[in-house]
């Protein structure tokens, strides 16, 4: 049977880098869906949207890899929502990522960037 | 069903999780200031195809697979109830195919790999000896062999021997004659049975004089003694004197036969032995570490001290003479190749061709499959364009292949359950353990394995066919890049001339099984015996101790059967046409034909009372019958068969014989009173035996205390306890059954009276075993007659899926839709002739194996040979018109279009 061809973002972003920001969102607590694809809409300066047919199976992804654990609550304006939260396998997955990222960044950069201090 | 529930409820909170989300969407709109509908809309624009979302968030939950695995059995099932042809056939063919193995498993498994039920079963050895100047015939063992190698023996634990036998049991039931054997202690301390009650015999039970104690079959506690668990110590009354029930033994302990119902002390005299006969059966559990070699010489040498420890071997010949003549050797051979006997090659070839059919069955089942795929190349390419994943279109072969196998296991595992049931319910034919036959574990371990490889095998082999094309070409061309891969075509038709070549050699095996069949039966058997009906008595030892009353109550008996109403004759003899045993085969002395060797004309020696040859229809051809002579019937008088004659004197009409004296073992002679005609004594392929009929009350038979050893052996082996009486009616034989019994019940009670039937059911059970065989071979045949015919079929069909283009061309053409038809089955038969050609051969090779049970005709028999050839020849055409027929209704115009 064929796969519904996947959801593409405005800036697409690889699975690992959605994962990440995913990650990070839960860091400062827990949050409903929702809640995260706001997070990084409004960090990201409306950059990134997260469309909920990539961030639902992300989610999902990363509670069947037990890196986030989700539960029902009932939310401050009395509406049944589920809740993710960071696990411990989540912390550590997630400062893995966040050093594989820097050095990417950085030696992405260091491509981009003009050469400082060579002798060119 | 815990599994799907849990998927439901985390499909609910799914939609539920969505939802919430959507809604938080909208309400952050409307907080933001947009109207309602407005906000409502842009977020439903926003969210996208919820479905789907949905579907991709499952998909990568725990499980997913099997859903997903679902999903594509229930469209592989849809998909293969659109087209039943295909799906009932391939089912058949896969049923089939795995039932036939799975059952010849079952039965190879319960008989041939499973170790015997005894304890340290592999330390069990039955212990024949091989007469190596008789070309290494294997033969029980003597007393005297026995008894030595109990005593100087070093390698075996303990031995047992055992001699099979037949007992009178009687007691306030109707008395009746059991199989039995006289096993010596040894015996069950060999095999350590746990027995079901009680125990087994003990040291002082077997030396003479000993207590008289028997121990019971499960079979016989359960019908004789009604399972009663208070059977020990309880009489039995064997051969008419009672006798202890000491113990009973479970259904499986199947020593030294089958058929054993119970087990009395074997009580061995070593100051009388008789070492040139050999009837007991010897069994050895080895020490620990002992292997069969160094038994066999431990053996061997035991049996090199025989004339020292027993000088006379009996018939007056020394044993060192008896040796030197015979050679014998000593075999050590593990107990289950006994107990399986030679039917254990057989199992493995009927494995072999199993497994080789099922192989048939894939093969076919996989180019159904080509067929059915071709057919639906456009589908596929479709499929494909539209995103469906090489896995998906993999997993939905695979699931396609999987169902059809599931349901073809299914087919198979009820073949399989009925097939067993029939060979175990069908009596133990000749084929050991079946008893402990059943469907178990192993079978359905089988049926799932393969079950799997069956539906892997035949999904990929067409998938690997289809991958091997370009999906585009094929959508743009709709079918015009598949061109027929030459070298797989022609596997696919070598594999349809091996099948072909398979039923033609098993219809040819079975058609000549069928007419070997048809003139046994018209075969005469020398008897009339319509109206005749025979059973068998036996006198019991207790009652009857001497010779001379056994031969007084078998007078009264046959006088008693011949005042019955409605009996028109009534006999007894020791050996009934057709039936085995009784019969002693002897050396015989002509007075006036001294220069013929004795020991080169052995003549069969049967005992006859009363009006037998009347009672049982074998014709007088010269002379008289003993009947019609002096009442006290005390001369020495004989009657010769017409065979006897005719190999002594070369006279067919046996008036030569008449008044000629023979003699057998002894100084009597007997003169021939009479000459009848020549009955089928052993079976009817074979030719009858020279026999000479003896009275029972003949002298000859009650030799005195001084007559030669040889003649008292000889007369005690000729004058039975046991023997069968004939009475022929006016009427159904079958009706006079209560009538018998009813006379000999009233003569005395404790008389036997078994294995009463009509002479016509002696004569068809003599026909049983090319029956049997017949049937199974036609069974088999039938089965590759079916896979071949698939096969053609599906050989045929794939051609024209290839070529529907082709012949849509030609036809536009303006070939005759005739024309290619009869090109398609031109090819279809092609591969048939092939097949019949080699078929032929390997009839001619195999037949061979045949001849033992082939009658009266040749196994190149032209006839059988051309029927099969016209009857493959006939189903294949069938075969290969049919997709013909389809080819030819091909619509030149829709497949140009289609372009």
């Amino acid at each position: 049977m064929a796969r519904p061809p996947r959801y593409r973002d405005p800036i697409e972003l690889r699975q690992g880098t959605l994962d990440l920001l995913i990650l990070q969102t839960l860091q400062w607590g827990p949050q409903h869906g929702y809640g995260i694809a706001n997070h990084i809409r409004v960090n990201s300066r409306q950059a990134l949207e997260i469309e909920t047919g990539t961030l639902y199976p992300a989610l999902h992804r990363l509670e069947r890899d037990r890196w986030i654990a989700a539960e029902w609550t009932v939310s401050d304006n009395k509406q049944r929502v589920r809740l993710y939260r960071l696990t411990p396998a989540g912390k550590r997955q997630l400062a893995a990522e966040r050093s594989r990222w820097e050095r990417l960044t950085e030696a992405v950069g260091g491509v981009l960037a003009p050469p400082r201090g060579s002798e060119a | 069903m815990k599994w799907p529930r849990r998927w439901r409820h985390r499909n609910a909170e799914l939609m539920e999780e969505i939802q919430t989300h959507f809604r938080m969407a909208v309400a952050d709109r409307i907080a933001r200031g947009e109207a309602p509908e407005d906000a409502e809309a842009a977020a439903r624009r926003e969210f996208g195809n919820r479905t789907q979302v949905q579907e991709t968030t499952r998909s990568m939950w725990r499980g997913a697979g099997l859903d997903a695995a679902g999903r594509y059995v229930r469209h592989a099932s849809r998909g293969l109830l659109r087209s039943p042809g295909f799906t009932i056939a391939a089912t058949l063919t896969l049923g089939l195919g795995i039932g036939g193995l799975t059952a010849i498993a079952t039965v190879v498994h319960a008989v041939l790999l499973q170790p015997l039920p005894y304890p340290e079963s592999d330390r069990l050895f039955s212990v024949p000896i091989a007469f190596m100047k008789a070309g290494g015939l294997e033969t029980e063992q003597s007393d005297a062999s026995f008894l030595a190698l109990q005593r100087l023996n070093r390698s075996a634990e303990v031995l047992g021997a055992s001699l099979v036998t037949e007992v009178n049991l009687s007691d306030d039931r109707e008395p009746e004659r059991v199989p039995a054997a006289k096993v010596t202690v040894g015996f069950f301390q060999v095999l350590k049975p746990v027995p079901i009650l009680g125990r087994a015999f003990v040291e002082s039970e077997d030396s003479p004089g000993g207590v008289p104690v028997v121990v019971l079959s499960e079979g016989l506690w359960k019908r004789r003694f009604g399972a009663a668990r208070d059977v020990i110590g309880r009489t039995l009354s064997v051969e008419g004197s009672p006798h202890e029930v000491i113990g009973v033994m479970p259904s499986w302990v199947n020593l030294p036969n089958e058929d054993v119902q119970l087990w009395m002390p074997l009580r061995l005299d070593p100051s009388n032995t008789f070492a040139a006969s050999s009837a007991y059966g010897v069994i050895a559990r080895l020490r620990p570490r002992v292997d069969p070699k160094t038994a066999q010489r431990d053996f061997q040498s035991a049996l090199a001290r025989l004339p020292d420890l027993y000088p006379s071997a009996g018939f007056g010949i020394s044993t060192r003479d008896m040796m030197a003549m015979a050679d014998p050797v000593m075999v050590v051979r593990p107990l289950r190749d006994q107990v399986v006997g030679d039917i254990g090659s057989v199992l493995w070839v009927l494995f072999g061709t199993g497994a080789f059919v099922l192989l048939v069955a894939c093969a076919n089942v996989a180019t159904l499959f080509l067929v059915r795929a071709d057919g639906r190349q456009r589908e596929m390419a479709v499929r494909a364009a539209l995103g469906a994943s090489r896995v998906g279109l993999l997993g939905q072969f695979v699931a396609e292949g999987m169902v059809l196998a599931t349901a073809g296991a299914a087919l198979g595992l009820a073949l399989t359950v009925a097939g067993i049931r029939a060979l175990s319910r069908g009596g133990t034919a000749g084929i050991p353990r079946l008893g402990e036959l059943a469907v178990n574990g192993f079978t359905i371990g089988l049926v799932l394995i393969l079950t799997v490889l069956v539906g892997l095998g035949c999904s990929i082999l067409a998938l690997a066919r289809i991958r091997r094309r370009n999906v585009a070409a094929a959508l743009r061309s709709g079918g015009r890049a598949a061109t027929a891969d030459r070298q797989r075509q022609r596997a696919r038709h070598s594999l349809v001339v091996a099948q072909v070549t398979l039923a033609f050699a098993l219809l040819a095996g079975s058609g000549l099984l069928a007419r070997s069949f048809w003139q046994l039966r018209a075969v005469d058997p020398g008897f009339a015996g319509v109206n005749s009906l025979a059973f068998r008595v036996a006198l019991p030892e207790a009652t009857y101790p001497r010779i001379e009353d056994v031969a007084r109550q078998h007078q009264q008996i046959q006088d008693r059967l011949a005042h019955l109403p409605g009996v028109r004759a009534a006999g007894l003899t020791s050996k009934l046409p057709l039936r085995p045993g009784g019969e002693s085969n002897n050396s015989v002395w002509v007075e006036d034909r001294p220069d013929l060797d004795p020991a080169r004309s052995i003549t069969a020696l049967v005992t006859v009372e009363g009006r037998y040859f009347e009672a049982i229809g074998i014709p007088v051809v010269a002379g008289r019958t003993f009947d019609q002579v002096d009442p006290n019937r005390s001369s020495d008088q004989a009657v010769v068969s017409l065979a006897f004659a005719k190999r002594t004197w070369g006279d067919s009409t046996g008036r030569a014989a008449l008044g000629r004296r023979i003699r057998f073992g002894g100084p009597t002679w007997l003169t021939i009173v009479g000459v009848v005609g020549d009955a089928r004594t052993v079976s009817l392929a074979q030719p009858p035996k020279p026999t000479a009929y003896l009275p029972t009350t003949s002298p000859w038979l009650f030799p005195a205390d001084d007559a030669p050893a040889e003649h008292k052996r000889l007369a005690a082996m000729a004058a039975p306890r046991a023997l069968t009486g004939v009475v022929e009616v006016s009427g159904d034989p079958a009706a006079i059954t209560s009538a018998v019994r009813a006379a000999i019940r009233d003569l005395d009670p404790t008389i036997p009276v078994f294995d009463l039937m009509p002479m016509s059911r002696v004569l068809a059970a003599s026909l049983a075993r090319t029956t049997f065989s017949a049937a199974l071979l036609g069974l088999a045949a039938a089965l590759a007659l079916f896979l071949g015919v698939i096969g053609i079929y599906g050989v045929v069909a794939y051609t024209v899926s290839l070529r529907t283009r082709e012949i849509g061309l030609r036809l536009a053409l303006g070939a005759r839709p005739g024309q290619m038809a009869t090109m398609l089955v031109r090819q279809g038969m092609t591969l048939v002739a092939a097949g019949i050609a080699g078929g032929i051969l390997l009839t001619l090779f195999l037949s061979r194996a045949l001849r033992a049970l082939l009658f009266g005709i040749s196994p190149s028999d032209p006839l059988t040979l051309s029927l099969v050839a016209a009857l493959l020849i006939a189903a294949a055409l069938i075969a290969s018109w049919l997709p013909a027929y389809r080819a030819r209704r091909i619509d030149p115009a829709s497949v140009l279009v289609g372009e």
